[in-house]
């Protein structure tokens, strides 16, 4: 009886507790990603440069948006280049999982994991400052081995042809080992039986991976594809390190405008009204996604 | 979780002949060291005395190794601090994003309080938009709360780890109840039950989560770069940045040298924790 009372008197309600523990979270939440989003329309409203006091702007930045020459160019970048990012990640991912998979030998698995996954743990920056001297046009190997067995190579980041390209590769190459991770990991969850089944039905390679590997691995390529494309759309380190968004506008992206035209130019409030367009396009495409996916990811009913 | 074990083979049969099977697995082995060759081009650069550096064909076995890009970067930028202050900002981000994701993900996966389920959503929203793209609000709220150029604009904003609350309340989720009743019938509060119980219970989940945490701050560039210009507390792949830009980008010796230090320890860990990484960022993938 007394140790009840006592233990009441010291425990504040459970609901008390409850938000004691929510609340750093919801507190950090609200400060560091909820104010900020809603900040963008905000912002979105002034004329700022962060130096003197802002000034209410109304819809003058709106207005610019509809003018601006840039704006065009640099989503269509932003698109081109996650979406041949996005494919590949796919293709490689996939591919690459599937062969592993296949492979005997302990050593050339374990090798492959490591080159193909090492990559995503280095520094995005880093990576960065590799590449430029790698895919440099005078110095880099890349361009030379190329050369060596008889393929002339473009200049990598100085033909605006090539540049973004080029950043699709360095992509690829520092982030495809996450997409590898997610389909080996959706390889071990099919059932054996399946492939039983269909040998007995006399199903060769191809209608095998066809009719049993692809669609049970659908919820992997829906994960792997929304993960590859949010964050391909936003890319920012390749063009800001590798190529300074050049030649001319070639490699700008969104990210990488929003970038200039906010921090360099200090225009704050224009800064803000292209983040807005910039949430909005890539809400509307992973929306389109997810709604497509509904009708092709195969989800297993146990 | 046996995320490494063998599946039933996908492709081909086990028949497929031994001649197949061997161009196979030299075919995977020579894209891995494909995928990796730059990395040894810039490490095998670092070492190597100025003749033999940035030279086409490149020497690929130098003749005498130095260390002299090594003395280089040292006296070109505080690079030792830069890579103290990585070190510091990712393991602080990891402790302090943990303990706040299992306070929050406990209260969702167990307790009942009103709002419970309106402010999980709003959270959820969260975990789709790269924060990036509010850069602009949120640089001028660190500007005003004074973080500017400090360790801590990278720390405190970092501290919200949406998809650690997520992962870990599903794993809370599927904790058997009994366990905490257990504990309670013992007189073990809230914290002690977390403690005691639910932590010990979920380390494949808080690795996933932790790894995940460290991957996504080391990896970080876009923050670094906002807020930090004082080179005394810039991460070490900001300060190369710096370094190679202050010398319009040609080759220096210094930065293959800064580069191999952020690089081959990465692969090296990789090697030796291999198991543990790849069932994190499985576990995380799946989960998603």
């Amino acid at each position: 009886m007394l140790r009840r009372r006592a233990r009441k008197k010291w425990n504040p309600s459970q609901k008390l507790k409850a938000y004691a523990f929510v609340s750093p979270a919801a507190i950090l939440f609200l400060a560091f990603i909820a104010i900020p989003f809603l900040g963008i329309f905000v912002v979105s409203f002034l004329q700022w440069d962060l130096l003197s006091s802002p000034h209410w702007a109304g819809l003058a930045n709106y207005k610019a948006l509809v003018h601006d020459p840039l704006l065009g160019r640099v989503l269509l970048n932003s698109l081109i280049f996650d979406v041949l990012t996005t494919s590949l990640h796919i293709i490689i991912g996939m591919g690459l999982a599937l062969a592993v998979n296949s492979v005997r030998s302990r050593i050339v698995r374990y090798w492959v994991r490591t080159a193909f996954v090492a990559p995503f743990l280095m520094s995005a920056g880093a990576v960065a400052v590799m590449w430029s001297y790698v895919l440099s046009d005078s110095t880099g190997p890349l361009s030379y081995y190329l050369r060596q067995i008889g393929i002339s190579p473009p200049n990598w980041l100085g033909s605006s042809f090539w540049a973004l390209p080029s950043l699709v590769g360095i992509d690829v190459w520092q982030t495809v080992g996450i997409t590898f991770i997610i389909f080996l990991v959706g390889l071990q969850t099919i059932p054996s039986q399946l492939y039983e089944a269909a040998r007995i039905d006399g199903a060769g390679v191809w209608k095998r991976f066809r009719y049993v590997t692809f669609p049970m691995l659908s919820p992997s390529t829906l994960v792997a594809s929304v993960t590859a494309f949010i964050g391909a759309f936003e890319i920012f380190t390749w063009p800001l390190v590798v190529t300074s968004g050049g030649p001319g506008n070639a490699t700008t992206t969104i990210m990488l405008y929003i970038y200039e035209v906010s921090f360099r130019n200090f225009e704050l409030g224009y800064g803000a009204a292209l983040s807005l367009v910039n949430l909005l396009v890539l809400v509307a495409f992973v929306s389109v996604m997810l709604w497509l996916a509904r009708r092709w990811v195969h989800y297993e009913r146990t | 979780m046996s995320t490494l074990s063998r599946t039933p083979r996908l492709l081909g049969r086990p028949t497929r002949g031994r001649i197949g099977r061997w161009v196979f697995n030299t075919a995977l082995v020579l894209a891995g060291v494909i995928m990796l060759s730059p990395v040894a081009w810039v490490f095998i650069n670092s070492i190597e005395p100025e003749k033999d550096q940035f030279v086409l064909p490149p020497v690929w076995l130098p003749h005498t190794l130095t260390l002299f890009s090594y003395k280089q970067l040292f006296q070109q930028i505080p690079f030792l601090l830069q890579l103290g202050n990585s070190l510091i900002i990712s393991a602080a981000v990891v402790i302090g994003s943990t303990i706040v994701s299992v306070l929050a993900a406990y209260a969702f996966a167990r307790m009942e309080f009103p709002g419970k389920n309106v402010l999980f959503v709003i959270l959820l929203s969260g975990l789709m938009l790269p924060t990036q793209i509010a850069a602009v609000p949120e640089f001028v709220e660190v500007k005003y709360l004074g973080l500017l150029n400090t360790r801590l604009s990278l720390i405190i904003p970092a501290l919200i780890q949406v998809f650690g609350i997520f992962l870990l309340r599903q794993h809370f989720k599927t904790i058997p109840r009994e366990l905490e009743d257990a504990a309670r019938i013992d007189g073990a509060g809230e914290l002690q039950i977390l403690r005691r119980v639910i932590v010990p219970l979920s380390w494949p989940a808080l690795s996933a989560t932790a790894i995940i945490t460290t991957q996504y701050i080391w990896n970080d560039f876009f923050w670094p770069n906002l807020y930090i210009t004082d080179p005394h507390k810039m991460v070490a792949a900001l300060g190369l940045v710096t370094l190679q830009n202050s010398f319009l980008g040609g080759p220096v010796a210094g930065v293959f040298a800064g580069l191999s230090v952020l690089a081959i320890p990465v692969v090296v860990l990789f090697v030796l924790l291999q198991r543990q990484l790849m069932e994190g960022f499985g576990y995380a993938g799946v989960s998603r």
